[in-house]
């Protein structure tokens, strides 16, 4: 993969010839204690612009499958996802890149057909991810094979130096970007070693810390091993008796999760085809006409849940449907933790035998 | 964008037919032509209220017009059952994988039905009886609650008729009146499905119906001596989008919209609680 070195003074020039072209950017930003995506504006923002942060309290979900939108309507007209010219979305974390990784397997590379409305948000959008700088108590993507740093699946990739960053080309988009950062006339150079060794050991001391801290959570099954000897588990009914209440918090957080729900309502003349966020531990999600429910009760709906990501997606994708962001746990009023849940179930499978 | 996969294309309704007091059929006349495979389900929206998801029980051959055996259950059911000739419904589809027809071939033929389950099984039927020197034998078994719950009514007297080609059996759970037409039986499905007089290891099922009928039929089955890969079951779930994305209509790891609805047992054996 092609690395280079560019200054902070001549990304923000970059940045600034692509806010004159009408380029729509968002990069996270401190909002009051969060870090969240914002549009940027305004090259008064720059400087705010975190890329050795953390993963941002929402995920880069919504920019591709939006909570709520018409998808079709009777009659027929014209509708159509907002064409963009070309949208940048900076400082994607490595968990959020899998999470797209995730999407883009199963509304686009791997389903019968490629979900038209992801598919052209996906193709005008070009992410610049960027490594974590530090890690929360609820971060675990190295319980599941990942990295705190992007190693796949961006246009391009920022690791934050002292007064620059090196950029790591990813894609054809990546190449494109680059050409455009000449045309702007910033300057590019080759890596030194010394930068390269700097990139190296925060990403090691980061990596190590993580690894440290989730230590206790280390289980010798993987995920995906451990579910399927966890169907008759007591620890779904633990979890639904005890501590979910219902309230979607993590569904909608969860970067992966992808289910929808299709409604139609009337509006005037027309018959409005309606696409909202829908979450599998809903009563009435899996119910069919008459009223058979193939999953009546909330523990057999959380297993599904926990099934779908750790199992099921695994079976279909050769993939975790779980980037280990950890925001679910950061929500959750009960605080249900994947890490815990699974070293639960490890217990109780030791203890069986 | 080139198709947007949600948009029905609407279709006329033509034509209704009283089948029971809560089931009828209604011929649509899709705006745009559409061919399906027997057992590919679609999606039928009542505008503004809602779509689910129906097999067609015409047979594919017919191109200009399809047949849905709906019984009212739901919102959309109910809507559904209230239209009249001339209203515009819509149709998204089709979905999901029909029946293998080519895996049929040279076999005998078991079909079992229960209720309305006989819908898309009817549209197999009729298109296995299109070409019906391809298959060795074919045979129906078809159980209704009460023979006022029979559809059909008029059809599956014919189908007797064909007997050369066709061997029918039909059932009634109870027949309090004494009203069941002649040759009919009375007790469950599964009662059908003894002394079948098949040749088993070179025979397959095809079975349709409500949960528990589809348990107990698998179970018979497999008493019989059906391989679990030759008994073919329609899986209905909550099917939504069609696209094997949205996951209302998820099976353990299968997508019924996508993987489905026609499912072996083989591929179904080994999942928990597969007929709630």
């Amino acid at each position: 993969m092609e690395s280079l070195y560019i200054s902070c003074v001549n990304f923000n020039g970059f940045l600034k010839s692509t806010l004159e072209k009408k380029w729509e950017i968002y990069a996270p930003l401190k909002v009051m204690d969060s870090i969240r995506f914002e549009k940027i504006i305004d090259p008064a923002a720059f400087g705010g612009i975190i890329f050795d942060g953390v993963r941002t309290d929402q995920s880069v979900k919504s920019f591709f499958f939006h909570t709520k939108e018409i998808v079709a309507t009777i009659p027929k007209s014209s509708i159509s996802p907002v064409k963009f010219e070309k949208r940048i979305i900076m400082g994607v974390k490595g968990c959020d890149l899998h999470a797209l990784k995730v999407f883009d397997k199963a509304y686009y590379e791997e389903g019968i057909i490629p979900e038209p409305f992801y598919k052209e948000r996906r193709e005008s959008t070009y992410v610049i991810s960027s490594d974590c700088g530090y890690s929360l108590d609820s971060c675990f993507c190295t319980l599941l094979d990942s990295k705190p740093y992007p190693t796949e699946g961006f246009d391009l990739n920022f690791s934050t130096l002292k007064d620059g960053f090196i950029v790591e080309v990813g894609s054809n988009k990546g190449e494109e970007l680059i050409k455009e950062m000449g045309e702007s006339g910033a300057v590019l150079s080759d890596v030194t070693p010394v930068q390269m060794e700097e990139q190296k050991s925060n990403r090691d001391t980061l990596t190590k810390k993580l690894e440290e801290a989730n230590r206790e959570f280390q289980i010798p099954k993987k995920f995906d091993e451990l579910c399927k000897i966890a169907f008759g588990s007591k620890i779904w009914k633990e979890l639904a008796d005890n501590k979910c209440v219902q309230c979607n918090g993590c569904l909608h957080i969860c970067p992966t999760c992808y289910c929808f729900l299709l409604y139609d309502a009337k509006k005037d003349n027309l018959s409005e085809r309606v696409r909202i966020w829908d979450a599998c531990i809903n009563a009435g999600y899996a119910r069919v006409a008459g009223g058979a429910n193939p999953r009546p009760t909330l523990q057999s709906r959380l297993r599904h849940r926990f099934f779908h990501k750790f199992l099921y997606f695994v079976q279909n994708f050769n993939m975790y449907a779980c980037s280990g962001c950890g925001r679910c746990f950061k929500v959750c009023p009960g605080k249900i933790e994947i890490r815990e849940t699974f070293r639960d179930i490890n217990k109780e499978v030791k203890v069986k035998r | 964008m080139k198709e947007n996969p949600y948009q029905p294309v609407e279709a006329k309704l033509l034509e209704v037919t009283d089948e029971t007091p809560n089931i009828k059929t209604f011929v649509v006349k899709p705006l745009e032509e559409i061919s399906f495979q027997t057992g590919q389900f679609m999606e039928l929206t009542c505008p503004g209220v809602g779509e689910a998801p129906f097999t067609p029980s015409s047979s594919p051959s017919v191109k200009d017009k399809m047949e849905f055996t709906i019984m009212k259950v739901g919102g959309v059911t109910q809507t559904l059952h209230e239209l009249k000739p001339g209203a515009i419904v819509g149709l998204r589809g089709p979905f999901g994988k029909g029946y293998p027809l080519q895996d049929f071939e040279g076999k005998e033929v078991l079909i079992v039905g229960g209720g309305v389950g006989l819908a898309p099984l009817r549209s197999l039927l009729l298109t296995l009886l299109e070409e019906k020197e391809k298959y060795k034998k074919i045979m129906l078994c078809y159980g209704a609650r009460s023979p006022q719950d029979i559809v059909y009514k008029g059809c599956v007297s014919g189908w007797c008729e064909v007997k050369s080609s066709l061997d029918v059996r039909l059932t009634v759970d109870t027949d309090e009146k004494n009203e069941r037409p002649k040759g009919c039986g009375v007790g469950l499905v599964t009662t059908t499905c003894d002394s079948l007089g098949l040749d088993l290891k070179n025979s397959v099922a095809i079975v349709c119906g409500p949960p528990i009928m589809m348990k107990f039929t698998t179970l018979k089955l497999l008493d019989c001596g059906y391989a679990p890969q030759n008994i073919y079951l329609s899986m209905e779930k909550n099917m939504s989008c069609g696209l094997g994305i949205c996951g209302h209509c998820m099976l353990d790891k299968y997508f019924v919209c996508k993987d489905g609805p026609v499912f072996t047992y083989e591929q179904l054996k080994d999942i928990p609680d597969i007929w709630t």
